[in-house]
């Protein structure tokens, strides 16, 4: 009980619970059946062989770094080779079996169809929340001739899985590398099954034209043209794929493509610079180096280590100009390099051990040595000021700190106030006991090296790209996925980190499973029976709807930029979901008005066109002129605004409204009807 | 007594047993700290899933409860940092010594019933005006309208019933 809760009546919560529950009937429920299943599917999909282990790092880090070095990337046709002998071998030893039984049974020890019927060797029956992922080798004997349109084997997600309770660790498979199709079954078994243990019915899946239209917003970051809708609708045979290989394929696409994520990762990069001095010019720096990486097609793991092994100066005249220095240049003011650590592991890793730098962090457990073993890598690091905002990144010999051993470093320790010396280690590997000097070894190459090699940083990669998609990632938020803050869905972030890393970390491929997948083609409507699938509240993201994504500032940003070269209706264009109240300031920035006016004019029948996107006013003109029915031109005027034909109701409404005009003002009435349509919410959110 | 058992895994521990003699009291404490039904559901079963997850020492039930509630406590806040909700950290405090003194022993029960008794002794408008805001979630000024007098009076009538409840608690139960 509070001591002050007479003053005023809310501030009793004991109380108050109390009272709700004695009054309001809100009395504990019987949560038992619930933890135990949820608990017992963490058990199954969680690969640690040791209890004492934290939940989502173990998984991470208990994967060998080598392993993917020793990973057999088998094709599809060689899988269903060896799913064949394995299958033929069962089947003869069945037969064989089967044929000496009555001999056997008395005088030999039991073979395969006798193990079957003995009740002592018959495996447990699986429990009723199993996932639908059968143990590889229940499934493999009816596999002989698979059918074309079989999307994946279950034993191949049971490889690609391993389950622990199936294979221990000194047997355990290697993560087979899956075909695309197979990946996206994988991510749609994981997803339905955690919807099914959390009794939550997804939302319906969504048209081509509607997937269209999303995935020009989320892979390109603009809204697809009317042009561009009709081609994709035009396409025959497997559009999707056919528009996908477009995307990233043609020249145009890809120069967008490569815009669009460069934007997304130099935020993401640079969102907490030291050198808030110079931060524009080395975001703007960074970002053209990661736009001509992207559209190179540089694989991640590659751009990435670049970032942090980069030397040279970021002035385009040098004769050493490397764009990729304006990444660690941002921290040029901090003097103690232990922001960069902190920057590198929170983005590329996922792991935000900041806190580590002051005192033991109990809740991911982190020790302050840790913290500082990764300090160490980057103390061959020196910055070379050549003018404002121009430097250089060299690395020099480290003899130490101030009476530290050669080449450590030391910092004080929270527990006793004592010092402690270390070297660079990259967390559960060998210390790097280095003297500190670059003939020994580069230490920031050393730490780009483990880096790339360890399974947290492709989970971290694509943890980020399925948020840039999804609007949510397995974590939020989606670059803290340390112990204290459980991953959703870990099996399958666990496996399509393995399966990018299988892939040769190609992002395309990536984005490519993910958009074809089921979360991506979910509908964005709440029912009752996904309402509490509400990750915006802080609950696990279940992927049953599309979750509507929030404006970006970079995309903002991106319309705005279009702004000052005076193409207004374009950078609206690029803005897509921006309301009337930005477009009114706008309109008064380019009229040269006081932009202390932010109230929008409703404007009048004349200035609808005005108010329209060139590609809009473009429809409503080319319409105008059409000879098609009334209908067919609403139905364009949808399929180009919406990426959808109307619904009978809106057909009927849109249709009255056109023909209610004067046949000189039909063309105004067009105008009408795709102003308003780009002000419904259903073009704002972006679908 | 009770003696300290060796460390148990979470293999070794009675999960429906642990489950089932704690739930009750994670989840009421979680409604003190100011969590709805539906979220409290959501962080009992977070706490009892990351516990299990863990191998810990059952030293009694109170020292099992006591750690139990230290998790619910840390879930708690990281949700309602995540989500962007002010804690008002010193209310919290308040309410865990509150808890930790009235309500350890027994998931709450004993609570619970205390509050039912010393309900019976309120006089009747001042129950009426709880139940009216409890059980049927009326509003102030609803409730002053019922019992005919000002919407102030309504407030004064509910913290004075409030305060005679709390004192008549911790009579009972410390």
């Amino acid at each position: 009980m509070t001591a002050n809760g007479a003053e005023d009546e809310s501030k009793d919560p004991l109380l108050e619970s109390c009272l709700e529950e004695v009054l309001g009937g809100r009395t504990p429920p019987d949560l038992k059946q619930q933890i135990l299943a949820r608990h017992a599917d963490q058990a199954r999909i969680t690969p640690s062989a040791n209890p004492a282990a934290p939940p989502v790092q173990s998984k991470v880090r208990s994967v060998n770094a080598n392993n993917r070095n020793r990973v057999r990337a088998l094709s599809r046709s060689q899988r269903l080779a060896v799913i064949l002998m394995v299958t033929t071998a069962i089947g003869l030893v069945a037969i064989v079996g089967f044929l000496n039984f009555p001999t056997s049974s008395t005088t030999a020890p039991p073979n395969v169809a006798t193990r079957k019927t003995d009740p002592a060797l018959t495996p447990p029956e699986p429990t009723d929340f199993i996932s639908p992922i059968e143990p590889a080798l229940v499934d493999v004997s009816p596999k002989v001739s698979p059918a074309p349109t079989t999307p994946i084997e279950p034993a191949v997600i049971a490889s690609a899985v391993t389950p622990p309770q199936e294979v221990d660790s000194e047997t355990k498979a290697d993560p087979v590398r899956l075909v695309s199709d197979d990946i996206v079954t994988l991510i749609n078994a994981q997803i339905q099954q955690g919807q099914q243990i959390a009794k939550i019915e997804p939302a319906a899946l969504i048209t081509d034209e509607t997937w269209c239209r999303r995935v020009y917003q989320r892979v390109l970051g603009r809204t697809a043209s009317d042009e561009e809708l009709r081609r994709f609708n035009r396409m025959t045979g497997d559009r999707r794929q056919a528009l996908l290989h477009e995307l990233f394929n043609e020249e145009w696409y890809r120069k967008e493509y490569a815009s669009h994520w460069a934007n997304i990762w130099t935020n993401q990069l640079l969102s907490n610079p030291g050198d808030t001095k110079n931060a524009n010019s080395l975001r703007a720096g960074l970002r053209r180096h990661l736009q001509a990486t992207f559209q190179q097609g540089q694989p991640y793991d590659q751009w990435a280590a670049d970032l942090i092994k980069a030397e040279g100066s970021n002035s385009v005249q040098a004769d050493d100009f490397n764009g990729a220095t304006n990444y660690l240049l941002a921290f040029r003011d901090d003097q103690k390099r232990s922001q960069i650590a902190a920057e590198v592991c929170r983005v590329l890793l996922g792991q935000r051990v900041g806190c580590a730098q002051c005192h033991n962090n109990e809740r991911d457990q982190q020790k302050q040595e840790d913290f500082w073993e990764l300090v160490a890598f980057f103390r061959q690091l020196n910055f070379e000021v050549l003018r404002p905002g121009i430097a250089r990144l060299v690395d020099r010999d480290f003899a130490g700190d101030p009476g530290a051993e050669a080449g450590a470093v030391r910092f004080q320790r929270q527990t006793d106030g004592k010092w402690q010396d270390v070297f660079p280690r990259f967390w559960d590997e060998k210390v790097l006991a280095s003297d500190g000097k670059l003939a020994d070894g580069n230490r920031r190459e050393e730490f780009a090296n483990a880096m790339v090699s360890s399974p947290m940083f492709s989970a971290a990669a694509v943890n980020h790209v399925w948020s840039q998609l999804l609007a949510f990632g397995f974590s939020s938020p989606v670059d803290d996925m340390g112990h204290h803050n459980p991953v959703a869905h870990p099996e399958l972030l666990t496996s399509l980190a393995q399966q990018f890393e299988l892939h040769e970390f190609d992002t395309s491929e990536l984005i490519r499973w993910i958009v074809m997948s089921e979360p991506f083609n979910r509908s964005q409507v709440i029912t009752a029976a996904n309402g509490k699938d509400a990750p915006l509240l802080g609950s696990t993201a279940y992927f049953s709807r599309f979750y509507h994504r929030p404006i970006l500032f970079s995309d903002t940003m991106n319309g705005l930029a279009g702004l000052q070269n005076g193409k207004a209706q374009l950078a609206m264009d690029q803005v897509p979901g921006i309301d009337v109240m930005l477009n009114a300031q706008i309109q008064s920035l380019l009229d040269k008005e006081k932009p202390s006016n932010p109230k929008p004019k409703k404007p009048d029948a004349e200035s609808f066109g005005k108010q329209l996107s060139t590609n809009h006013q473009r429809l409503a003109v080319s319409l105008a002129k059409s000879s098609m029915s009334s209908n067919q031109k609403v139905d364009h005027i949808f399929l180009a605004v919406l990426g959808r034909k109307p619904k009978a109701i809106e057909l009927e409404q849109s249709v009255a409204i056109y023909e209610a005009a004067k046949p000189s003002e039909r063309a105004s009435a067009v105008e009408q009807l795709i102003w308003a349509l780009t002000r419904t919410k259903e073009f704002v959110s972006l679908h | 007594m009770s003696t300290a058992r060796d460390v148990s895994s979470s293999e070794s521990i009675d999960a429906a047993q642990l489950i089932e003699d704690h739930q009750a009291g994670i989840w009421r404490y979680l409604r003190a700290l100011g969590c709805d039904c539906n979220e409290a559901d959501d962080l009992t079963q977070e706490t009892f899933l990351a516990v299990l997850q863990r191998p810990f020492n059952q030293y009694n039930a109170a020292a099992t409860a006591g750690y139990l509630r230290k998790v619910a406590y840390n879930r708690f806040i990281s949700a309602r940092r995540r989500s962007g909700k002010v804690v008002l950290m010193e209310q919290i405090e308040e309410v865990d010594q509150a808890w930790s003194r009235l309500a350890t022993e027994d998931q709450g029960e004993a609570l619970v019933g205390a509050l039912k008794d010393c309900l019976s002794q309120l006089s009747d408008r001042a129950r009426w005006s709880l139940e009216m805001r409890f059980r049927e979630r009326k509003s102030r000024v609803e409730i002053a309208e019922a019992l005919q007098i000002t919407e102030h009076g309504a407030k004064n009538l509910m913290q004075r019933a409030k305060k005679q409840l709390r004192d008549c608690i911790e009579g009972k139960v410390t």
